[in-house]
Formats: C-alpha cells, structure tokens, sequence
C-alpha cells in the first residue's frame, strides 16, 4: 500500500517527444515529458466504477453516522454528566440527566442503577420504585454502582412496612389514638422494625413531643447512618427543641449524603431563619427552591425567608405561584404552615 | 498470537481502498498525472498509485500523507456514533458493529507506508527544496518509519480503535 512515482528521464541529447504518445510539443517542465493531451489525461487517471460505487457506499454510510451523531453525543454527554453528578453527590442534576438519558436508553443498567440511588437520595419515591420494578430481574454487575444500590436498597427497609406493623396498623387504623404502651410492646417484640419507628417518631413530632422524637431518630441513624427522613425529622424536632447547632448538624449530614437535597437545603434555611441569620437562610432557601420549585417544603421556605428578609413583594408572588400549582393535602399543609407564620398564628421565632 | 499480515489486509480491505483513493484524489487535485493504480490485491503492497513526482515539493508531502488525513476523518466519522452504543451504552445492534468494523478498518490503514516515506525523503533530500519543506518534511518521514515499525506491534490496529473509540469518549469528556 504505497505511492510510487515515475523517475525522472536522462538527459540523451533528442528531442523530447510525450513518453505516452511519442507527439513533439511537450508541456511545462516537468519530470515526466508529456504531451498537453497526455498530461490531461494522466492528471484526469479515471476511477473505475466499482470504486466509485464503493465511495459512493462509504460516504452515504459517513452521511447516516452523521445523521445518527448528534442525538448519540447528546445522550453520551447526558450520561456523562450524570455519572460525575452521582460521584459528587449532587443527586437532583444526576436524576435529572439519567431520566433523560434511560428515557432513551433504557437497556442500560448502570445508568438505571445510578438513577435509581438518585432518585433515593432525592426522595422521589415514584422513581425509585420504578427502577427498583425495571432492575428487579436484570443481571448486574458487581461494579461500583451496583454496590452503591445495594447499599441504597438496604437503607430502604426504612421505608417498607414489615408484616407485623401491617398488622398492627390494621388493628390500629387511627394511629393517633394508639397509646404509648401499645407502641412499647410492638418495639419489644419487633425491636429492627425501623420503618415502625419512622412512623412513630412522626407522631411524637407532630404532638410536639420533640425530645422523645429525636431519641427514637438516634436509634434509627445508628442502623441507618445517612437515612435522609430520619436525619430530616431529627433536624427538625432539634430546631423545634432550639437545639439549633444539633440541626444543622442534621442538616451538614443531610446534605453529605446529597449535596443538592432540596429538603435538606430548605431544612438549614429554617433552622438559620430561626437563629435570624436572615440573609444566609435567604441563599439556602434560594438554593433549594432553584432545584425544585414545585416542593412545597422548598416554595415555604423560601417564602418564610422572602418574609424575614422584608421581601413582601418576592413572598407575596411567590404564594400567589404556590397556590396556584396542583398541591396534595400534606403540600397544602406545608404552605398553610407559612401562612399562618406570617399571620402571627404560629410563633415561629422571638 | 500471530496472525498473517495478507488475513488483516484481506478483512480490512476497505480501508485499503480509501487509503490509495485518498492518494488519487490528492494527486488529482494538485494536477500531478497518475499512470497506475491498484486499489487493492493480496499481495504486498496491497496496493498502490504509480504517479509523476510532484514539482511542488509541498504538494509531494501532502499527497503522501493524504491517507492519513483521508482515512482518519472518514473512519472517525463512520465509527463515531456506533462507538458510543457499542463502548459506553452497552445497548448495541448490528448496523452499530458493522460501522465500528467499517471505522476501524478505515482508520487503521491511515499511516503512511514506507513507500510513501521514501517519496518524502527523496525530495527532501534535493537541493531546490525548501527549507521549511525541510523542516516539516524530515520529521513526517521519522513518524512515518516509526509508525511502519510500530504496525508490527499492531500499531496500526491500536490507532484505528483509538480513533473509532477514542475519540467519542474524548469528545464526551469535553463537552460534558
């Protein structure tokens, strides 16, 4: 596979005739002594046809590979953001590009299995589950994201109700009314059943029982270091205790875990609201907000801390947006708690 | 593993191809007149153009190194989009293999052979070239005789699979 050129003629004192055709009138100078025609000819060397089908087949594949190119760089890129997103733990840009990528590509199980652990940390349970319901015969890899999502899998036990809270939810359908004592029998006999206590520690919270609240979370996080509800409930019952430092040190674990946690983020904004670091809550419920303006605990945050910075303007548009958008009870219930804060109802701060 | 040379050229006959096409179509585009050309045989060369020693000595490099420029363009372009299916996806189909064999077969026939060399260092080695031809000229001929001994450690196979492979993920690094 190689070029090869024609040497030059010796000088032999003739005249110089075209080596191809033997005519006098040479053109030009060079090394190879031909006739106008002839050099035309030469320059022109034909191309067989089977070449030029064969060229013809080679770019029209070139023109359908850069056909196909873009829409593959884009989702390569998509994949490659999400995956340095997961390695620096901010899960809400990592949800968001594996969704668009498994959109397209759903056979690939890396991905699915690092969206899957997004969706966990970002606590969007509906994607979590379909993922867990996609990977649930599909043979993995003993690689690095398939050990996180075992990890991810065990700390989800949290939140399955075992067979026995079953049955105890269903001799107890309000549980509200359920006594203390009931409850200590229940742990005695099932003393792992942390998505029980998830349950419960909820109850203490919301009748205020904040240092029996936390007590239970510190049992939960010994087996579940990085839970996320628990640290979230644990931060909580600490602000409502005034114990801001240990809040925000939930909060600092909250945010270990997953840098980008829209709940954690907003969590930090109130505890900061709460020690009238107004500005500082300001950038976090501002952060937390950017990464999900449809969170109700992001939207009420925000506009707690819009109140205390004496933004009404920004607060008042943004209850305006909030109420206006498709809310469940729980959400609404978030939102009121804002309400009636800025009401004077509910004494959040001195 | 030993794998006789005429068994890689034969399955990777394409590549072949474009290789002394790239050598035409550069000849014929700085008018230089061609009087031969095998695109393709089992035999050593596998090919070949027999064509008029450029005047222009910067011509006489460019049509030299055509292939490389030719061959590698087309192979990336053509292994490009099978790549990412194939390497990183993991969810590929058969048109994908047949483009990422196409790419590679391409890309690695884009070194220069020694025949090519020689035709460089011939015309370096006249008086009338010119010193920045020269300059250019010496070093692409050392690459192209390292590049020829490098093919017996498979070089040649490693440069079309860096090219087909390569550079998707390079390009996804960037823009990611």
């Amino acid at each position: 596979m190689e070029e090869t050129q024609t040497p030059e003629p010796a000088g032999t004192g003739q005249p110089v005739v075209c080596a191809n055709c033997g005519q006098p009138g040479i053109e030009g100078d060079h090394p190879t002594p031909l006739c106008s025609d002839c050099r035309e000819k030469f320059t022109k060397f034909p191309i067989p046809i089977w070449i030029k089908l064969f060229a013809a087949a080679v770019v029209a594949v070139m023109l359908f590979s850069l056909y196909s190119l873009p829409a593959n760089i884009s989702l390569g890129i998509h994949l490659a953001k999400g995956r340095k997103a997961a390695e620096d733990r901010r899960y809400v840009t990592a949800e968001r590009e594996l969704k668009t990528f498994t959109d397209k590509v759903p056979g690939n199980t890396e991905a699915r299995e690092r969206l899957l652990v997004a969706a966990y940390y970002n606590e969007d349970y509906e994607v979590f589950s379909q993922q867990v319901g996609k990977l649930e015969h599909v043979k993995m890899d003993d690689d690095e994201a398939y050990r996180e999502t075992d990890r991810v899998m065990s700390d989800a036990e949290v939140l399955v109700p075992s067979d026995s809270f079953k049955v105890f939810t269903g001799s107890h359908p309000e549980l509200n009314g359920v006594p203390d004592t009931a409850w200590q029998n229940y742990f005695r006999s099932n003393p792992d059943d942390n998505n029980a206590r998830i349950q419960y520690a909820s109850l203490l919270f919301d009748q205020k029982e904040y240092s029996g609240c936390d007590s239970i979370m510190q049992s939960i996080l010994a087996a579940h270091p990085g839970n996320i509800p628990a640290l979230m409930i644990g931060a909580s019952a600490k602000r409502e205790l005034g114990q801001y430092d240990s809040a925000l040190a939930y909060n600092t674990r909250i945010l270990a875990v997953n840098r980008e946690s829209v709940m954690g983020l907003a969590s930090e904004a109130r505890t900061l609201l709460r020690q009238k670091e107004d500005a500082k809550a300001l950038g976090m419920a501002l952060q937390s907000y950017g990464l999900d303006e449809k969170e109700p605990y992001a939207q009420a945050s925000l506009i707690l801390a819009y109140h205390f910075n004496g933004r009404a303007g920004d607060r008042d548009a943004l209850i305006k947006k909030a109420m206006q958008a498709v809310m469940d009870s729980a959400g609404r219930t978030t939102l009121q708690y804002a309400l009636d804060v800025i009401s004077k109802k509910e004494k959040f701060r001195d | 593993m030993f794998i006789p040379g005429f068994l890689i050229t034969l399955l990777t006959f394409p590549g072949v191809i474009v290789h002394e096409l790239a050598h035409q179509l550069f000849c014929r585009y700085f008018k230089i007149p061609v009087f031969k050309v095998v695109y393709f045989q089992l035999g050593n060369p596998a090919g070949y153009v027999l064509h008029e020693r450029a005047s222009n000595k910067a011509q006489g490099i460019l049509v030299s190194i055509g292939p490389f420029i030719v061959n590698t363009v087309v192979g990336a372009l053509i292994a490009l989009p099978a790549a990412l299916p194939v390497f990183t996806f993991h969810t590929a189909g058969p048109l994908d293999y047949v483009l990422i064999y196409l790419g590679v077969s391409i890309a690695m026939h884009a070194f220069p052979s020694r025949g090519d060399a020689n035709v460089i260092w011939e015309a370096m080695k006249e008086s009338n070239t010119p010193a920045w031809v020269k300059f250019v000229g010496y070093p692409v001929v050392g690459l192209i005789y390292l590049g020829s001994l490098g093919s017996f450690f498979w070089l040649d196979l490693l440069y079309g699979i860096g090219v087909a492979v390569g550079l998707p993920n390079l390009i996804i690094r960037l823009l990611s």
